[in-house]
């Protein structure tokens, strides 16, 4: 499967079972998920995931993917209290909070960069991405942190969209190199 | 930064353009223009608005934003990520069908984008048809967007928003909340007499009490394909050189939009608006012909920095109006400190530093 076909895959409504299983998984068993923090690369292997190239998380992605499977963090978030939430966020994950500037409280948000350099990039914050959803799941109304959910939502249409301007470069070189030869 | 008047809006025109070549467009946009503004401009254009506290939204016009395809998907969702709204103003030539447009706004509406803004009119359908409007108004409002169509309207219009509205794909969504369709001048951009409006709708005497103050000066700030920033979104500020505040390659926004605020007329727009700058500089020269001219106010705004006898008026007897103006500036907003700005000061360009590419697309 071509890289840019797996992240759509990755970050649909829908996504495959192999990549649900995946999910639930992760979110359920903490060993699974520092190794996969690790060795993402891997793991998705076991999964019948198979990438091209080594995946390397960033610490923000690190960081973003065990927060959301974090109990505390769940737990908070369906008592309601968003104010500990964020106190137990600023404090644990400092690595994904920024500051808005025009608020007084940190927001944390899921800050992947989308610039890609290489598609390697690009699947290891969908990785990050499908986390997420099986996070968002558990959840039960994320309308609370929805401008964040919205961020991850716009990061991931981004993203998409970068896949297909790449896509697009590779399919105008591969024609140039074509009228070359 | 002075007080006073903060931008709220930022206007990205990502190319002049477009798939259509309609009579009078305000940038003569056609099809065969290549000039765009690359990606990592409009990104560093959007990281330093979200910089200034006063932006909330950014504008992607033209030309045709839609031609950007992808391109426009990772600015916009870089509106979303530094919590700006964003809105796409269209042609809807792309809306082939709803579902041909269901496939275009889905990644805009994931990235963030929750309006769209599209035109059709005479002009307009010489090149894109009807249909593609409701197709495209369709799937936006059932993707939750708002659609915001305008209609172009002259005297001798044959096309009204009537007949949008009895498209059946209209009829459906016509009484939905997020649906709003009105109408607007147009204009003429180079031959005057290229666009008729009804006497009623002109300028004049009798009727200028309801003309209101330019809302959009030092409230939108442009940026060209060519990264030149302008103070305002009107139709014609692409002709008047005062309009034309600096380029994004000596500046940044915060400090060319901290230049325009301090210019007296456009202070003075944004109190009065064109229309009443020239009524009163008729008092004072009565060979100033504005009465029965103008429908538009960008018309009128065009006149008022053209016009050799305005532009005098304005230059020996601004000081009369300072104070009155200032003061209702003041109280709309807060303490500017205006100065009438000199000639070979208006365009001095401000350095910068700031050079580096945000995003290397
Ligand atoms: S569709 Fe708009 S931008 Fe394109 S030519 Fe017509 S008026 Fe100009
Ligand atoms: S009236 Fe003048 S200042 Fe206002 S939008 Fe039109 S051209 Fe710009």
């Amino acid at each position: 499967m071509h890289d840019s076909d797996l992240i759509r895959k990755l970050v649909s409504d829908n996504p495959p079972e192999k990549v649900r299983n995946l999910s639930e998984r992760l979110a359920s068993d903490p060993s699974l998920l520092e190794k996969f923090v690790d060795k993402p690369s891997a793991v998705l292997k076991d999964h019948g995931l198979a990438v091209s190239g080594d995946i390397k998380l960033g610490d923000r992605e690190k960081a973003m993917i065990r927060m959301f499977s974090d109990p505390r963090v769940i737990e908070l978030y369906n008592s309601g209290k968003i104010d500990d939430l964020r106190a137990h966020i600023t404090d644990k994950y400092r690595e994904i909070v920024i500051t808005n500037p025009g608020d007084t409280h940190a927001v944390a948000v899921a800050d992947f960069d989308v610039a890609i350099e290489v598609e390697v990039v690009a699947v290891a914050v969908a990785v990050a991405a499908i986390v997420v959803a099986g996070a968002a799941d558990r959840f039960s109304k994320l309308a609370t942190i929805e401008a964040e959910a919205g961020i991850l939502s716009a990061k991931v249409a981004a993203l998409e969209a970068r896949v297909n301007l790449v896509d697009k470069l590779d399919a105008k070189v591969t024609r140039l190199e074509q009228r070359i030869r | 930064m002075n007080a006073g008047r903060k931008p709220t809006t930022l206007t990205l025109l990502t190319s002049y353009q477009c798939t259509a070549a309609c009579e009078n467009c305000c940038f003569a946009s056609h099809p065969g223009i290549a000039e765009k503004l690359p990606l990592w401009r409009m990104l560093d254009a959007i990281e330093q608005a979200a910089e200034m506290p006063s932006m909330k939204l950014v504008v992607f016009s033209g030309g045709e934003c839609f031609m950007l395809e992808d391109e426009l998907v990772v600015a916009v969702a870089r509106c979303t990520e530094r919590g700006l709204a964003s809105r796409c103003v269209t042609n809807g030539y792309w809306a082939k069908s709803v579902q041909a447009a269901h496939a275009r706004l889905e990644p805009l509406y994931r990235a963030g984008l929750r309006e769209i803004n599209l035109s059709t009119g005479d002009h307009h359908q010489q090149f894109v048809p009807v249909e593609r409007i409701a197709y495209g108004a369709a799937a936006a409002i059932r993707l939750g967007m708002n659609a915001v169509v305008v209609v172009e309207r002259e005297m001798d219009r044959t096309f009204h928003a009537q007949g949008l509205l009895s498209h059946p794909e209209m009829a459906a969504i016509r009484d939905h909340p997020n649906l709003i369709v009105f109408d607007s001048p147009w204009m003429a951009m180079e031959d005057r007499d290229s666009v008729r409006h009804g006497p009623a709708s002109l300028t004049n005497h009798l009727n200028i009490h309801r003309r209101a103050p330019c809302e959009s000066v030092l409230d939108t700030m442009v940026v060209n394909p060519r990264g030149e920033v302008g103070a305002c979104c009107g139709l014609t500020r692409e002709q008047i050189p005062e309009m034309q505040i600096g380029s994004l390659q000596d500046a940044t926004l915060v400090e060319l939009a901290e230049a325009a605020g301090n210019d007296f007329l456009k202070i003075w727009l944004a109190v009065e608006g064109p229309e009443h700058i020239l009524a009163w500089a008729s008092t004072i020269d009565p060979r100033i012909d504005w009465e029965n001219r103008f429908n538009h106010h960008c018309d009128a705004c065009r006149a008022l920095y053209d016009d050799a006898l305005v532009r005098d008026v304005l230059a020996h007897h601004w000081r009369e109006r300072r104070d009155d103006v200032l003061y209702r500036y003041r109280l709309a907003h807060q303490k500017p400190e205006a100065e009438w700005p000199d000639q070979s000061t208006r365009h001095t360009p401000i350095a910068s530093s700031r050079q580096e590419a945000i995003d290397h697309a």
